[in-house]
């Protein structure tokens, strides 16, 4: 973030600024060094986001079990990846 | 009749100093009258100025202006940021973000070097202040450079006693030959230094 030309930020959740204001030291990226901001809740799942959700352990099983070949993974990409409409989708199921 | 507010000369200053900031710029300001100033214009004309204090404070908006400097929670109030002095002068005024520095100092002389660090006489005699903080930074770094500075010929000198944040050092591109970033002339003219007195 320190060194880029650009810095995307992908948010679980959009707060007031006045919640920012009450607590300047929890600041890790002050605004005027954004460039986008993306509002996408669960972006991280199957992973987890501290604090907020945790891994979804069996949807990384599944993964993991697909991975194991390149048909595996080809199929997984299909299913969650490139053959649903949108995030929510994959998200839902 | 027409009514004439009653002002201070700093009060003037004060006004004179947020004029020249525009809405939507990001500054970095030193101690005194540039943060008067500062948050004159972000409640004035600039809503959207981002403010920013060396000592790693964010946008404060704070309701008054303190009574230790810099170093006064009542200045930080409601800031966006809490960082810190070296992330401020590292990853922010030496990355270039910065519009404009706007700085008070001791005394300037005619190519804008500020001197905050020592007064002497030709005795040898001399004075040690306070400066800089990170005035040298925030002069080093910022695209273009504001000072605010009482008019006096004390202050005003064709040489300074001590470049403690440089302006355009001996002139005719020094200042681009040292390596500095900013200090475009903008509309101020070819000299890149431009006086505003009082009128």
């Amino acid at each position: 973030m320190k060194a880029s030309k650009r810095t995307i930020v992908i948010t679980e959740r959009l707060v007031s600024i006045e919640m920012i204001r009450q607590y300047p030291e929890r600041t890790r990226v002050p605004g005027f060094r954004v460039s986008h901001v993306v509002h996408l809740p669960f972006s991280a799942h199957p992973s987890s986001v501290y604090g907020v959700y945790d891994f979804d352990k069996r949807h990384i099983k599944e993964y993991a079990e697909a991975s194991k070949t390149l048909q595996g993974l080809q199929e997984y990409l299909d299913k969650y990846v490139y053959g649903v409409k949108d995030h929510w989708v994959t998200w839902k199921s | 009749m027409v009514e004439v507010a009653e002002y201070t000369p700093f009060e003037l200053m004060a006004v004179a100093g947020a004029r020249e900031l525009k809405d939507g710029e990001i500054v970095c300001v030193g101690l005194g009258l540039p943060i008067v100033a500062s948050f004159l214009a972000k409640r004035t004309h600039a809503p959207n100025l981002t403010i920013l204090l060396e000592l790693g404070v964010v946008d404060p908006e704070p309701i008054e202006i303190g009574v230790d400097g810099l170093s006064d929670p009542r200045i930080w109030y409601r800031a966006k940021s809490h960082t810190s002095f070296a992330d401020m002068l590292g990853s922010v005024l030496h990355k270039g973000l910065v519009d404009v520095g706007f700085l008070g100092a001791l005394e300037v002389d005619a190519y804008g070097n500020l001197n905050t660090t020592l007064l002497g006489d030709p005795k040898g005699k001399y004075r040690r202040f306070t400066g800089s903080g990170g005035g040298n930074d925030i002069a080093s770094c910022a695209r273009r450079t504001i000072i605010t500075i009482r008019h006096e010929a004390r202050k005003l000198n064709e040489a300074v006693a001590f470049i403690t944040s440089p302006g355009y050092l001996g002139g005719g591109g020094e200042r681009e030959a040292a390596g500095l970033i900013g200090g475009q002339p903008g509309d101020y003219g070819q000299s890149g230094l431009w006086l505003r007195s009082a009128p």
